[in-house]
Formats: C-alpha cells, structure tokens, sequence
C-alpha cells in the first residue's frame, strides 16, 4: 500500500549512539499507539545530523528538497494528519543554528501548507532556542521519553495555532517529554506525554509496521492522545491529597460514570464522578448527567447536580437529567422545533417527576416546596441541531450549573458566571423542585466550536477561563478525547475543589 | 495562575471579662482551640476550605489567633480574664480584621464567603455605644453599595448572665441566623463546652456545603441535633 503521509526525522548524534535503546523505545512507543497511527499510511524517513558548522541545516535544508521534490497534489486522506511531518529532535547539545533553521523552514510557504514541524527537545536547549521559537515547551527527555513524544506527535492530528502557554502539573511528576507543534506562526500546542516507562525491552525493528485492520479510531478518524490522560490533572490536592481509598459505596451508588457517543452529526463525551469529599465521606455522588438522541438528529443533553443539604439529591439529579431528556426528545418527536421548546413545560414535568419520588419516600411531601426539603438540584439541558445556519443550541438552566462553548481555546459561558464580579462569593443556588424557573440560552456553533455543559464542581474551576484547570482543559478538549481522558480530565485536582463534577460535552463534525 | 479556592472564614469573638473566671467558664472557653484543631485533624479535607480567627474581649478586643488554616496552628494561646464586657470594642477589631484579612485573600486569589462570627458572651455588655459598632459592622445596602460589604453572619452564644434580649439585637441577618442560649438552670461551663460542641459541627458542615446550598454557606445544627443543655433561638422571641 502506498503511504500518503511521510515523517522526516532529523535525529542528533547523540540519540543515534543509544540507537539500540532508542530502537526499543521507538517500537515500543508505537505498539502503544497502534490505534492511534495506521502505519501502512506513513512512510518514515530518519536523517541524522552532525552537530557543529552547518551540519543541522544542512539536514533541513535536504528535508525541504525532498519534499519540494516529491510534492505531489494533496492525495484523499483517511485521516485528519497533514502530509508531511517534519520532526526535529535535539539532543543536549544541539547545533547553534538549529532555531535559525528551523525558523527559516517552517517561514517557507510551501512548508507552511503541507508540513507540520515538531520539536522535541531537553530543557537544555531551552534557554539556547527560546529567543526564536518561544512558544515551544521543552521539557527533559529520556531516550524512551523522545520515542515516545515521537509517536504521539506523529498521531497527533493537526491543530489550529494556538497562543495557549503549556499547563503543567503542579504536583511533582515524574520528568516527561514535551512536544511542540509549530505551525505556520510559530505557535505551538504543548502537549506533555505521561506514558508510564515500562522496563520490557523489546527486540522488534525500529518501524514494524502492524497489521492493517481498521481500528475504531481508523474508522472515525485518529484521536488525539491528550496530555494528563495517565496521571493526574494539575493542581495542588490539597489536603484531599492524602485522603485517597475510601470505601465504595455499599448501595450500588457508582463513584463514575462514562459514556462517548460518535454519531453522523456529534461526537460527544460524559463524565460524572464523586468529588473528593463525597469519596471520603463515602457519600453518593449528587451529580448526574443524561444525553438522548432526538428524532432529527439532534442531540439533547442534561447536566443535574444535587443540592447537596439535602440528603436525597443524588435521586432528584438523576430523576432531572434523565426527564428533563427525554421530555425534550418526546416534544421533538411531537414535531416541535428545537428553538420553540417550551421550557417551563418540561420543568414542570421534572417537578411532578422529582415530587413522586419524593412522595414514594417521605408521605408529609405533597408539593416541590415540601420535596424540596428532602431533595433538590439544578438542572442544565440544551439540544444541538443541525440548522441552515449549522449547529444550533438551544437550552434552559436552573441554578449554578453552567453552559459553555469552548471557541479557539477560550471559554466562552452561556449563563452568568457564579460569583463573577461578587464582593463576597456565595454558594446560593437555585434549585428544581422548590423553585422552577428555567431561564433559556441560545448559541450557535462555529467550525471547532465545542459546547460543555457542567456542573459546578468543573464549572467553578472555569470561572473566568485563565485558571490551570480552564486552560489545561481548553486544551485537552479542542477535539473530542478518548472516553477515560475525558473522565481523568474532569477528576482535575484543585485545593478546596471537592465538590462532584460532571461535563458533557459536544463537537459537531462539520 | 490556579483556580479560586473557596474559603469561609470563621470568627470565634470570646468574652474574658471577669465574670468568665466564675464557675470554671474560662478553663471550658480554653478548650476551644484545642477542639477545633481536633476535628479539623480528623476532616483534613473541610480544612482546605475554612480559616479560623479567635478574638478576645473585655474593656479592649484583642486577636488572639489571627485568621488561619486550622492545621496551621502552632500553639494555643491560652485565654486570660481581665476587665469588663464591652461589646463595642469586639465589634471594632472584628471589623477591621474581617475588612483586612478579606482584602488579603482576595487578593491572594481566594473565593471568599461570607465570615461567620460565633460571638460567646457570659454577661450583658458594661459598654455604652455597642449599638452603634454593631451597625457599622453589619449594615450594608446592596442597591448603593454603601456598608460593610463583608459583614459576617453573626451568631450568639449565651451562657450565664448572657441577657437574651440583647443579643437577640446580635443575631444578623435576622431573617436567616439564630442565637444559641443556655437553658434555665444548667452549668455555665458545660454549656460553654456544649457551644463549642455547635461551633465545631456549624464550622464542619458549612465547609462541606460551601459548594452550593438553597441558603446561605453558614450552616447551622439541626434542631435535634443540639446539646441537651441549649436552645436554637429566632430573634424574633425576644425583640
């Protein structure tokens, strides 16, 4: 089978005297990431440059040759990747004008349109290559390290410039090496790969190329393997640190939930999981969330979290998010459109729902008022529908759970941001079914745009959208991640951020 | 730049006037710190979202513990009789330090709630003008910003002589806070230790409900979850 896509890679000497580990590593990098790389589609091809004179320019400037050479019109392509991958690594001594070079490179027009450049380099060189390419992040790199950001940059599928500073742990990590991705601007999107470092020493050749058998992900496209996916989210714990290994729960409550869905129109992703103090109070989680398909295409999305002074809420959640769908998806099979749903209606049938659960339990209940002092949450639904104009989102809220679109790796909110502007903040909400007032939103998705619905327990950390977990999220959810990346995400640790979280999110697939 | 924490600061403001000295009060008020220290050692997690501050009174007002992390306490300082009972000069270091140690965390990038202020007393106030103070302290008009934009819930605590028509005066806002009385004819220290009992399970709940609540961040026992020897009290019953 013919490749469609071509790696260079420009490797130092110093890497090239390890070979034999640097061999190991690579295969072992890359039979991790089988489903991420259709390797029959990639063609690689490895140069190794001298340090010192002109040695490292020399190497990119045979690199641009050959693919001025070879260029040939855009083939169709299975996946996302550009055709060209330029990978630079540096060793910890690098050529003095490798930041010249590779500028000067990556500035050539024809460069700019068919190749993506990566560096990946030790912190070494950092302070040497800053001045030019000073988006880049570069952290200390094993050999194994090198290998590895090799293969998730190879994986990686192309991404929009992006002025995003790296998000980095906060906790102490072990040394991990960093990617940059310099696009025509000179920008990057750092990503930090965490993949443990296993000890197998494996004797496969440096490139084995596995077997062809489309995977999920060949079929839908590769997935980018995002950062944090193996270790925790940045942020300091705390003293929930210390606290991890509570009990689970002796009535069936589960701690997470997970769920991705790749539709013809979406790709969605969900995540519910106990906070740190409910996991220690061995408490049930009082977050749920609920997505249903609608009859059109559409996909309709709930986001409920329980009023936690109330003992029950867990059930009132649970009963909202799940009702507050499926009212939503019986009006639209009734021939509603989306932007003429009648909210208020739908709140009122989550009412009576959560008030005969509550009923069920207690026999003083007799209204939501009453309910209320056994059960209560807010709610967020929204549906996304294809439109003339794309995707439209048309949803309600009640209470302090947010809406979101996440346009360019900024954080923009559907509702007020909770506390935004307040002297003293306040943990007063809203809630169904004391009160029942759903206040309507409105959006409309741009090409990359993303909508997330969340509770507080992620939404709080968003806030204004500059705090580590705001960016290190923006970034890890510019396309849709894998299903437990997605969930490892929303388990971010933050000092004092306890609470449950919950997201639902959704990408259209314009 | 990390994620706004969220911290409820907690004002304890303890009487040492004379009258504290009788019938072992003072020993039992000493016992505070300690206990504080205790359940909060024992909910490391609730601690991350408190700060704690301890104020004495008598003719002057004296920080005692400046606002800190609960498990930041090095040592208790131990608290020590003297003078008169005048509420007014409580309520102006309260003020002042609520002012400055807001301010400060703010700015240090913290969400800060509402301070909650456990205000125990054994006598009525020897001090004139207190009214006056506890205004200043307390008053804030949304609509014109005018006020303490960071006056505390303020809950009594009586016991002994403590006079239930003025600190029913005390309980802010009305409408939402309580006041915690000693009932007729108990022990005054035990019921000092029971207060405490109140704080420490009102300090334990409000950081864990500081995420969302139908009402306010401070959370006050449950009518039957009280101590044998105290009655939650609406102001309303006395004014």
């Amino acid at each position: 089978m013919s490749a469609v896509r071509t790696a260079h890679v420009l490797l130092p000497p110093t890497t090239q005297d390890a070979e034999g580990n640097f061999a190991a590593a690579c295969a072992e990098a890359l039979e991790r990431r089988a489903a991420q790389l259709p390797m029959d589609e990639l063609s690689l091809e490895v140069t190794q440059y001298l340090v010192g004179s002109d040695g490292f320019a020399s190497a990119v400037r045979r690199v641009r040759s050959s693919i001025s050479h070879h260029s040939t019109p855009q083939r169709p392509q299975s996946s996302a990747l550009p055709p060209t991958t330029v990978v630079v690594i540096l060793g910890d001594r690098p050529d003095p004008m490798w930041a010249d070079a590779v500028e000067q490179f990556t500035s050539d027009p024809a460069v700019q349109t068919q190749v993506r450049t990566v560096v990946i380099a030790d912190d070494a060189v950092l302070s040497e290559g800053a001045a030019t390419l000073r988006d880049v992040k570069f952290v200390s790199a094993s050999v194994r390290g090198i290998a590895g950001a090799l293969f998730e940059a190879l994986a990686e599928p192309r991404r929009r410039p992006r002025t995003l500073a790296s998000p980095r742990p906060l906790a102490p990590s072990p040394p991990s090496p960093s990617v940059g991705v310099v696009d025509s601007p000179g920008r990057s999107l750092p990503s930090v790969d965490t993949e443990p470092e296993a000890e197998a020493a494996l004797s496969a050749p440096i490139y084995p190329v596995p077997s062809a058998k489309p995977t999920e992900d060949q079929k839908y496209g590769p997935r980018p393997v995002p950062a944090g996916e193996d270790t925790p989210a940045p942020g300091d714990p705390g003293n929930s640190g210390p606290l991890l290994g509570s009990e689970p729960l002796t009535n069936g409550w589960p701690d997470t939930l997970l769920d991705a869905v790749e539709g013809p129109l979406f790709a969605v992703r969900a995540a519910t999981c106990r906070g740190r103090a409910h996991r220690y109070d061995n408490t049930p989680r009082q977050d749920a969330y609920f997505v249903k398909a609608g009859p059109g295409g559409e996909m309709v999305m709930a986001v409920a979290d329980g009023v936690s002074e109330r003992k029950l809420s867990h059930l009132a959640a649970q009963i909202a998010s799940r009702h507050a769908c499926e009212q939503v998806v019986g009006e639209l099979t009734a021939g509603t459109p989306p932007g003429q749903l009648n909210w208020q209606q739908m709140a009122s049938a989550v009412v009576e729902r959560i008030v005969v659960r509550a009923a069920a339990i207690n026999d003083q209940v007799h209204d939501g008022h009453s309910a209320s002092m056994l059960m209560a949450t807010t709610l967020f639904v929204a549906v996304a529908s294809p439109s003339p104009e794309g995707i439209v989102v048309h949803g309600a809220f009640i209470g302090d759970s947010s809406g979101w679109i996440l346009r360019s790796g900024a954080w923009h909110p559907l509702n007020p941001v909770k506390n935004s502007g307040a002297v003293i903040a306040s943990s007063q909400t809203k809630a169904l079914p004391r009160h029942a007032l759903m206040v309507p939103v409105a959006a409309k998705l741009g090409p990359g745009d993303a909508i997330v619905l969340m509770s507080d327990g992620v939404g709080d950390a968003i806030d204004d959208g500059t705090g580590t977990v705001a960016r290190h999220l923006a970034c890890l959810w510019e396309s849709p991640p894998g299903i437990h990346a997605f969930g490892a995400a929303v388990d971010f640790q933050a000092r004092s951020f306890d609470d449950d979280r919950t997201a639902v999110a959704l990408w259209p697939k314009l | 730049m990390a994620e706004k924490a969220k911290l409820i600061p907690f004002y304890i403001l303890v009487d040492v006037s004379y009258s504290m000295t009788e019938r072992g009060k003072i020993t039992a008020a000493n016992n505070i710190l300690g206990e504080l220290v205790q359940a909060f050692s024992i909910h490391p997690i609730l601690s991350d979202k408190v700060r704690i501050g301890v104020i004495d009174f008598s003719d002057d007002a004296r920080v005692v513990i400046p606002l800190d992390d609960p498990l930041d306490l090095e040592s208790l300082p131990t608290l020590e009789a003297r003078g008169g009972t005048a509420y007014g000069a409580a309520f102006i270091k309260l003020r002042t330090e609520i002012q400055r140690n807001v301010d400060e965390l703010k700015a240090s990038g913290f969400a800060v709630h509402r301070p909650a202020v456990y205000f125990v007393t054994d006598g009525a106030p020897t001090d004139v003008g207190w009214e006056r103070e506890f205004a200043e302290l307390t008053t804030y008009d949304k609509a014109t910003k005018s006020g303490f934009p960071y006056y505390p819930n303020f809950i009594p605590c009586g016991v002994g002589d403590a006079d239930p028509h003025v600190l029913a005066q005390l309980i802010h806002p009305r409408t939402k806070m309580k006041m915690f009385l000693q009932k007729e004819g108990g022990d005054p220290a035990k019921a000092l230790a029971s207060m405490i009992e109140i704080i420490i399970g009102s300090t334990l709940s409000s950081a864990q409900s500081v995420d969302h609540t139908d009402g306010d961040a401070l959370q006050l026992p449950h009518e039957d979850d009280l101590p044998e020897d105290i009655e939650m009290v609406d102001g309303d019953a006395y004014l």
